[in-house]
């Protein structure tokens, strides 16, 4: 215990990167996928089936493949960047995929009858997009999207491998000094846990308040 | 870019090591925690309310960590206490505590989405219990279950890549391995980015399949 409290701020500070590294990879990625995602749906069959592969073929590696990958590929390419840089860069590539498929499911969603009806008034595509489709996708999309955050909070401890410093690195280093691998590793557990809880919370909870606007 | 494919075709031998390690990982990983996860679902279905609640909390903690934390606990933590294990089992430990926790509210959803009243129905025509959620209940909820369980086994696969975090020699590690003695080239990870995704490809043709011929009519 007063190991932990001793190492507290360095935690804290750990903690803070973990979140600036979600953060970045989370709005990055929601803008990204959801550009992709809306490509997908608008720009035509072809251009929406190479979405899909893409889509796809994400899905199906593991992230620390993905992280690897970049950190290797990017100096071969001529990239140089930090592992900060190549880790929120491979994160970002990596979740974009998956609000893209968020976004899709969600446009899909929509009646095509309303899109019709959109068009029979005389709007353009994009204009029946904008105020017929995108308002009532997203407000579908938001519990999945929040569930995803999540799920970006904890890949964040990946980028720990190619020796980027957050939570779990730092955690790591710690023990390594202390030989407490319990106390630290369940501590950092704890931390991890109340900031996805949270917002696992926050998701199921607008779920809920979604289906009530929806009857 | 110049792609120089010398560094995967001269190592293949410790390419198809890593994936042999990688298939025996997931495979003892996707049994145990099939497993066990039903058989969390289910005590947590049976409604003893302290049991309930300790079962809950372990599941929603391990959904809600890195699974890598996991891991580091049971590898730097186990042999403090005197139980000296090897990567591996580290590996499947970590990877079982964690898709336990999935698994189980996947089969929960499952159970949960047969009526109740197939349950008085079978008990009715005079079944015991057990022979009534055998043959009744369970069959219809894996049939609803398994597309998100074919979907958690994909993940599970993929989750093996973290065993290189603990210099378990997987598909993931080996490729490290090859990067580094070939003076960092990048290739090794995509030829094991295209396995893992045959793989996955693979389960999920399977899974549908089975879901083709084991479809139940609602």
């Amino acid at each position: 215990m007063d190991q932990i409290i001793r190492s507290l701020p360095v935690l804290l500070e750990a903690l803070q990167q973990t979140l600036v590294l979600s953060g970045l990879a989370v709005v990055f990625s929601a803008l990204l996928g959801f550009a992709i995602g809306e490509v997908s749906t608008l720009a035509g069959p072809v251009a929406g089936w190479f979405v899909r592969r893409y889509i796809e073929l994400v899905r199906g590696i593991p992230l620390l493949v993905f992280i690897f990958l970049s950190y290797y590929l990017l100096p071969a390419v001529g990239v140089q960047t930090e592992p900060f840089s190549t880790a929120v860069m491979s994160l970002v590539l990596y979740f974009s995929a998956f609000v893209a498929e968020i976004v899709r499911g969600a446009v899909q969603s929509i009646p095509q009858n309303q899109i019709n009806s959109g068009l029979a008034l005389g709007m353009r595509r994009l204009k029946v997009e904008r105020i017929v489709v995108l308002p009532q996708a997203l407000r579908i999309a938001v519990p999945a999207l929040l569930n995803l955050c999540s799920i970006v909070v904890k890949s964040t401890s990946l980028v720990s491998i190619i020796g980027v410093w957050e939570l779990t690195y730092a955690t790591r280093e710690i023990v390594m000094r202390t030989v407490l691998p319990f106390e630290f590793f369940i501590f950092a557990m704890i931390i991890y846990f109340v900031v996805c809880y949270t917002i696992v919370r926050a998701s199921k909870m607008l779920e809920r308040k979604m289906a009530l606007a929806h009857r | 870019m110049r792609m120089d494919w010398s560094a995967v075709t001269n190592n293949v031998d410790t390419l198809v090591q890593g994936l042999l390690t990688t298939l025996a990982l997931s495979s003892i990983s996707i049994v145990l925690s099939i497993i066990f996860g039903t058989l969390l679902a289910l005590v947590r279905l049976s409604n003893v309310t302290f049991v309930e609640a300790a079962i809950s909390a372990y599941v929603e903690l391990l959904r809600n960590t890195p699974l890598l934390i996991t891991l580091y606990l049971i590898y730097f933590g186990l042999p403090l206490v005197g139980i000296a294990i090897p990567p591996f089992t580290s590996a499947v430990l970590a990877l079982v505590m964690q898709h336990t926790a999935f698994i189980s509210e996947i089969i929960r959803g499952g159970i949960l989405s047969v009526p109740r009243a197939q349950v008085e129905a079978g008990r009715a025509m005079g079944m015991t219990p057990l022979k009534t959620f055998g043959i009744v209940i369970l069959p219809q909820a894996f049939s609803a279950a398994l597309p998100s369980l074919v979907g958690a086994i994909v993940i599970l696969l993929q989750d093996t890549s973290l065993g290189a975090a603990i210099a378990e020699v997987d598909l993931t590690m080996a490729a490290k391995v090859i990067s580094q003695r070939t003076a960092t080239s990048f290739e090794p990870f995509i030829a094991i980015a295209a396995l893992y995704f045959a793989l996955a490809w693979l389960i999920s043709q399977a899974g549908r399949m089975v879901e083709a011929r084991y479809k139940i009519a609602r």
